[in-house]
């Protein structure tokens, strides 16, 4: 199915906000004596190159890029691509194993066969000139896609267990984004699959296919998980926003209950805040908390609340 | 209630609230007023606190028996009876028993539902403190009040190699 969306309006943009982003900080880190230190160094390189990884990767962009390059014997677009794609996969992925994990030969060996493999293919791929250019850019971006499927999917289960033992809000945040970078990856890869193979058994002429926006919009989704990652970490508790709103709005109601109960009013007549930023949910939370422990004194003791709310102000019953 | 002016007021302390701490908070008000502030908890019974102004110095007492987290929120709102001016200053010798002076506002207290000018400065005093807690919670730094774990801890993320601070 077509769409008549194309995909390099969005793409080319997005990635030129991307480097416009990123490059300043890559500049101020190069500035400190660390920025050599690894891993730091090239992460941050493999972030700006994923910004030219983002343009090849686009069907489009990549055919008009190739046009400066038709007298030559090489696809060197697609090599480009294809090497940058797995250096950031199998490099970028790798430096994160080893950080939450145990060294993992086996793992590791996986990752790099995996990429060379795919490197190989690529270069296989130097038929070029035998076969049309769509053609190589379909199947190497397949290739890519399988890696790069293969390291999330290695990555995601690592990823959750980790979660499940933070305790510390902004660790949380963190696997959370990066829990959704992985998930868009390997979305996205998938779909490309889908999206690839279709197009060479039907020998397809149009890019923009409805399956391949839909990729393109997994790979701006998991590039802006990643820009939150590597931004300032305001940004990254905004995963939280609906679990704080929701809390905010059951303590609201159970104010409501124990103000009832208890056949109080609430005590001021100020203007309260309300949850529209993460912050201001925080401080509606904090807020509710207040209010219910102000009504507490007032609870009649033989109701059933007033055990589940000393419970939860553990050790401080004495109210 | 006046909010622009209670605003002001918090305006007017010029406090760095990227670096809110409780005690930290209470020196800046202590310098601010240019006279000791004097925040004690006592296991009192009824009520959750009060604010006290003599000659020469400033008493917060908050109730000991009530939650940590209710504790340091009535430190906030007795704070901002001092700074807006709610408290009527008594003239007492050093050799004031304390028991007359909480005996004092005891009764103030006592009369405050029926009160409505004591009821106006209770809901300016906890307007006062909604704006700070907000500044408190736009500089992330309401773990301070919730009593909760941040993390102040150096980490590093996957992509950052940076630390990451709670500031």
């Amino acid at each position: 199915m077509l769409s008549p969306i194309n995909t390099a309006h969005f793409v080319l943009p997005l990635s030129l906000v991307w480097w416009i982003f990123y490059l300043p900080r890559l500049f101020n880190m190069i500035r400190r004596t660390t920025i050599f230190k690894m891993p730091t160094f090239y992460l941050w390189i493999m972030a700006f190159n994923l910004g030219i990884i983002f343009i090849l990767h686009n069907y489009t962009l990549e055919a008009q890029l190739h046009a400066y390059f038709v007298g030559t014997n090489l696809p060197v677009i697609s090599l480009l691509k294809v090497s940058l794609s797995s250096g950031f996969i199998t490099y970028g992925y790798l430096l994160v194993v080893r950080r939450y994990t145990e060294f993992d030969v086996p793992r590791i060996i996986d990752l790099i066969m995996l990429s060379y493999i795919v490197l190989m293919i690529a270069f296989n791929l130097l038929a070029y000139p035998r076969v049309p250019y769509v053609q190589i850019q379909i199947v190497s971006n397949c290739l890519v896609s399988v890696a790069n499927l293969s390291a999330a999917m290695s990555l995601i289960p690592m990823t959750r267990e980790l979660l499940q033992r933070q305790k510390n809000a902004v660790r949380e945040a963190h696997h959370l984004w990066f829990l959704a970078f992985l998930f868009f990856s390997s979305t996205g890869a998938t779909l490309y699959l889908i999206d690839g193979i279709h197009k060479l058994l039907t020998n397809a002429q149009h890019m923009d296919t409805s399956l391949y926006v839909l990729a393109e919009i997994c790979r701006c989704a998991y590039m802006f998980s990643l820009a939150v990652l590597i931004g300032p970490d305001r940004y990254l508790y905004w995963i939280f926003y609906p679990v704080r709103v929701r809390t905010f709005f059951q303590l609201k109601r159970l104010c409501t209950v124990v103000y009832q109960i208890a056949g109080e009013t609430i005590p001021y007549n100020i203007p309260e805040p309300r949850p529209f930023t993460l912050s201001s949910a925080e401080l509606g939370i904090y807020r509710m908390f207040i209010a219910i422990m102000d009504a507490l004194p007032a609870l009649p003791q033989d109701t059933e609340l007033y055990p589940t709310a000393c419970h939860h102000c553990s050790g401080t019953c004495d109210v | 209630m006046d909010t622009k002016r209670v605003r002001s007021a918090v305006d007017s302390l010029n406090y760095g609230w990227h670096r809110f701490s409780m005690l930290h908070f209470i020196e800046h008000i202590a310098t601010v007023r240019q006279r000791p502030l004097h925040v004690n908890g006592v296991p009192l019974a009824g009520f959750s606190g009060m604010c006290l102004s003599t000659a020469h110095n400033d008493y917060i007492f908050y109730n000991l028996r009530y939650h940590a987290i209710l504790q340091l929120h009535t430190q906030l709102h007795e704070i901002a009876h001092l700074m807006l001016g709610h408290t009527r200053k008594l003239d007492l010798d050093r050799n004031s028993d304390l028991g007359s002076m909480l005996l004092h506002i005891n009764n103030r207290i006592r009369v405050a539902p029926n009160d409505p000018i004591v009821k106006q400065e209770e809901d300016e005093a906890e307007y006062f403190a909604i704006v700070v807690q907000g500044y408190i919670a736009n500089h992330r730094r309401l773990h301070q009040l919730t009593l909760s774990d941040h993390a102040d801890d150096i980490y590093m993320p996957p992509f950052t190699g940076n630390s990451v601070s709670g500031g």
